[in-house]
């Protein structure tokens, strides 16, 4: 059982294929009117329940399209999802439509993160990208009203070989809007988006050692989709560090995630029906949008239900059943390859990734020991200091309706086997909550598969201040 | 956990004591409210009338005094965490507070001064145990922070005005008072307003506000001007009104300006760099209150240079003080505190172990709203209206106003519902509405 087995880290809601770009690589064949038979509000609330169903903390929800401000009751759905207690992200399309009263209306809804594409250095690479003249500063526009909202962002970049080029250049600018993640997305020949567009092994390979020193240095989280070897990369690059520097090895310590980083991140490789998984705007299930293999609609069948039980799912969660290098693999159980990779490639959703570089070591298919891969995160549990961030977002000041994560409650998290240790603080001292948060706290994070005791640490050292709230 | 020092389980306050307060307080607001209505020949004459000093005895000590207690009875185990001095005194309190209270209004409103004196000692004595059970529990504070130096500052006010309201129901009929009866009532009025009232808002005002609206801290010299405004002001003021001298009165509602002036910049400052996105009913009200001071004190400049000033002006000017900026910030506070208090007491035991309601959904939105449009439109409909005389719109305004008291006690209503024993005779929650800036 690996623990992606009871729940997603990611739920991705494809809302509405309305869209008014027209972009080259588009996904989802995205069309310039909805279609009528999307899911209603009604049935996208239910859905957004049953997205909390899946039990504490909840899954991440992305709300995507097409361009979900496309929806009009867009706003609704993310304050139903935040009255469940579930994180939400949303991924509009860079057009006019993005306003600053439905940003606010948006953040006021409780919105966690907004992601927006961000494609080329240039306005002119961006908006042939994107098809449509102008989208390279909506894009600009909306980040500015965002982060001037206090809304976190995030930047989204397709690499593909028209872009691959570009994403040096396109680092000063992402440094400048101070996102809290830059998702690479590596491109997958679905939809619109063609083979020939797609890397090879070897220049993935490149991108990701590049993308891992950027993520040493930068004031930003970087992580991949449809590239999970970059967990192979980063635990090199880490085991390779502690050589150099024994002093860093010795702690064992990942570098913290960055305080603006509210939607957090998995500890693991989230991949197509392993902590991922997508809702299309009919409501037809798939591992993931450049998966496209649906399963059973959320009109006829229990998200959760199909998500645990499919055989497909079931059977791309179980590292036993990968095929070629993937199946020999050390990393398998914590990567496990690109499926859609593979899908696309082969149609076998378990073969091998051909976008992987990696010749496995022959006769092992664990983690290399050493301790140089531990980190705060307990390998050995699956305990990881995101999944305990995780389940403290549901965690909420009752007055204020925050979590204490985006209260800024939480100084510290330390793993040590089956037991959390985590720091926290009050927004006052004698606050007469403070018996009920702890337990509160205490109670969440014991949730977590693999946690047998949690320790609750009050300090008021230093004081909590507003400054410390990492949403609006 | 790690308990802190004194917050072990014996230290949770009280939340029948705070709600019995508050609950009190609530029913004398809707009662002066409603009979706003039926006084429109009164409010339009002079405000030295028996049944105005009733009422305003009922907004003063019913409502605004019993308010503050009540909230004191939360906010001090709070501030100094540990409990109260002795929550059996201040119930006992309550309930002399509530008979002198119910006294000395039924005196004023049938114009029967003989056992007025015996009331107003029956509320001085409830004031005293309130004074004597707050100064208790603050002597062991180890630290005297601008809300704990307003709120002795308060108790002092509240001493002195509770004295000298029952000098003047002893004596009443005689002329003991060097200026005149109505100059004694004058600085009686100000005395509680500026001495005991001030700065209890102002002091609970730095401590809440800002943790409701996630604000900073205030810093810096304000905290003097406020407490040496009012330290110096009030007395200088209150003396200059009893005694007739203008050199006495005018530096001291000087001073007292400044205070007041630092604090509503103060509010304004919290509410500009609040990181809380929306601000919900409560926060509305205080703030709209808080906004109320500048009529308030402008009208109170008229008068002090005597320009335009008369009884109708002063009541108005009462009105603004008394109905605007002090009541829409105690209905806001208590929008704040109550669902707080009841949540603590029905929800916080089970938070964790199954899914609970936030503490926005245990009150009415659209109860709340419809008392803020009310309330706050009614105020300043009624302030005008006494001020130019105008018997229908006085009417109007009492009407509105009374109207918003009603939506307010229904707010407040069907937040308590939820101590109902038994989830199945509890409201459902209330959705949260995303409400606009």
């Amino acid at each position: 059982m690996t623990s992606f087995d009871r729940a997603p880290f990611i739920v991705i809601w494809e809302t509405t294929r309305a869209c008014a770009l027209a972009c080259v690589h588009c996904r989802a064949e995205a069309i310039p009117r909805r279609d009528p038979g999307e899911l209603s509000t009604e049935e996208g609330r239910r859905l957004i329940d049953r997205v909390a169903a899946f039990g504490v903390p909840p899954p991440i929800l992305v709300l995507t399209g097409g361009d979900p401000l496309r929806r009009p009751d867009i706003v609704d759905l993310v304050a139903h999802a935040r009255r469940r207690g579930v994180a939400v992200s949303l991924t509009p399309s860079g057009t006019a439509a993005v306003t600053e009263g439905r940003l606010r209306a948006l953040r006021d809804a409780g919105l966690g993160r907004l992601a927006v594409s961000l494609d080329g250095a240039t306005a002119e690479a961006h908006d042939a990208f994107r098809g449509v003249h102008g989208s390279h500063r909506y894009t600009l526009r909306i980040l500015d009203q965002a982060r001037a909202l206090g809304i976190p962002v995030q930047i989204n970049t397709t690499v593909c070989r028209e872009t691959v080029d570009s994403l040096p250049a396109l680092v000063p600018q992402v440094e400048a809007i101070q996102p809290a993640l830059w998702a690479l997305f590596f491109l997958i020949p679905v939809g619109r988006a063609r083979a020939s567009q797609a890397l090879s092994a070897d220049q993935i390979e490149s991108v990701l050692h590049w993308a891992a020193a950027l993520a040493e240095r930068a004031p930003f989280g970087v992580k991949t989709t449809e590239a999970p070897q970059y967990l192979r990369v980063t635990a090199t690059r880490r085991r390779a560090a502690s050589v150099s520097s024994p002093a860093e090895g010795d702690s064992g310590r990942a570098r913290p995630t960055t305080p603006s980083d509210a939607i957090g991140r998995a500890g693991r490789a989230v991949t197509d029906g392993n902590g991922f998984v997508f809702v299309d705007h009919l409501g037809q299930v798939c591992p993931s949008g450049f998966l496209p293999l649906p399963v059973a609609s959320v009109r006829e069948r229990d998200l959760v239900a199909v998500y645990r039980d499919d055989p497909l799912f079931r059977a791309l969660r179980d590292p036993a059943q990968l095929g070629g290098r993937c199946g020999r693999c050390e990393y398998r159980e914590r990567c496990g390859g690109s499926r859609a990779r593979a899908y696309a490639a082969t149609g076998d959703p378990l073969a091998e990734d051909p976008g992987c570089a990696y010749e496995p070591l022959p006769g092992r298919t664990g983690p290399p020991r050493g301790r140089a891969v531990a980190s705060a995160s307990d390998v050995s549990t699956g305990v990881t200091p995101e999944r305990v961030i995780g389940a403290l977002r549901a965690v909420l000041d009752p007055e204020l309706g925050l979590s204490v994560v985006d209260l800024g409650l939480i100084y510290g998290v330390d793993i040590e086997g089956g037991t959390v240790r985590i720091t926290m603080t009050l927004t006052a001292p004698g606050c007469p909550l403070h018996d009920v948060m702890a337990d509160w706290v205490r109670r969440a994070v014991l949730g977590i598969a693999g946690v047998e005791q949690v320790d609750v640490t009050l300090t008021f050292d230093p004081p909590w201040t507003p400054e410390r709230i990492k949403t609006g | 956990m790690i308990p802190l020092p004194g917050q072990g389980a014996a230290a949770r306050p009280s939340v029948t004591l705070p709600l019995a307060y508050l609950g009190a307080a609530a029913l004398a607001f809707v009662l002066a409210a409603l009979a706003l209505p039926a006084l429109g020949a009164e409010l339009t004459g002079h405000y030295y009338h028996p049944r105005l000093l009733a009422l305003a005895h009922v907004v003063a000590l019913g409502w605004i005094t019993l308010a503050i207690m009540g909230a004191s009875y939360q906010l001090i185990p709070v501030a100094i965490e540990r409990p109260l001095w002795s929550e059996r005194l201040a119930r006992w309190q309550l309930a002399g507070l509530v008979a002198g209270i119910v006294g000395m209004v039924s005196h004023f409103w049938t114009g029967r001064w003989a056992g007025l004196a015996w009331a107003a000692a029956l509320v001085g004595a409830g004031a005293l145990c309130h004074v004597l059970n707050v100064a208790l529990s603050l002597r062991t504070l180890a630290r005297w922070t601008f809300t704990a130096r307003a709120l002795a500052l308060g108790l002092a006010g509240l001493t002195l005005t509770v004295g000298f309201g029952v000098t003047l129901a002893a004596t009443h009929g005689r002329d003991v008072f060097p200026g005149g009866l109505l100059l004694a009532v004058h600085a009686h009025v100000h005395l509680a307003l500026l001495g005991w009232i001030a700065p209890m808002i102002l002091g609970v005002a730095a401590r809440v506000f800002p943790m409701f609206l996630l604000a900073p801290e205030p810093g810096g010299r304000g905290r003097r001007v406020q407490l040496w405004g009012l330290g110096l002001g009030v007395p200088a003021l209150v003396a200059g009104l009893l005694l007739g001298r203008a050199a006495l009165l005018i530096p001291g509602a000087a001073a007292v300006a400044a205070a007041l002036g630092v604090h509503a910049t103060w509010v304004v400052s919290f509410a500009r760099r609040r990181k809380r996105p929306t601000l919900d009913c409560g926060l509305r009200f205080a703030l709209t209150g808080t906004a109320y001071l500048l009529p308030a004190a402008a009208l109170g400049a008229v008068l002090l240079g005597g320009a335009g000033g008369g009884p109708r002006v002063a009541t108005a000017y009462a009105i603004l003080a008394l109905g605007g900026w002090v009541s829409l910030t105690i209905v806001g506070m208590m929008l704040k505190i109550v669902p707080f208090l009841v949540w603590y007491r029905v929800y916080a035991p089970r938070a964790g172990r199954v899914p609970v309601p936030m503490v926005a959904q245990l009150s009415w939105p659209a109860a709340e709203r419809l008392a803020y449009g009310l309330l706050t439109a009614g105020m300043l409909v009624l302030a005008l209206a006494v001020a130019a005389g105008t018997r229908p719109l006085v009417a109007v305004g009492g009407v509105t106003v009374a109207t918003g008291s009603l939506a307010f006690a229904a707010a407040l209503g069907r937040t308590l519902l939820h101590l109902l024993p038994g989830p199945d005779r509890r409201p459902a929650p209330a959705p949260i509405r995303a409400e606009p800036r």
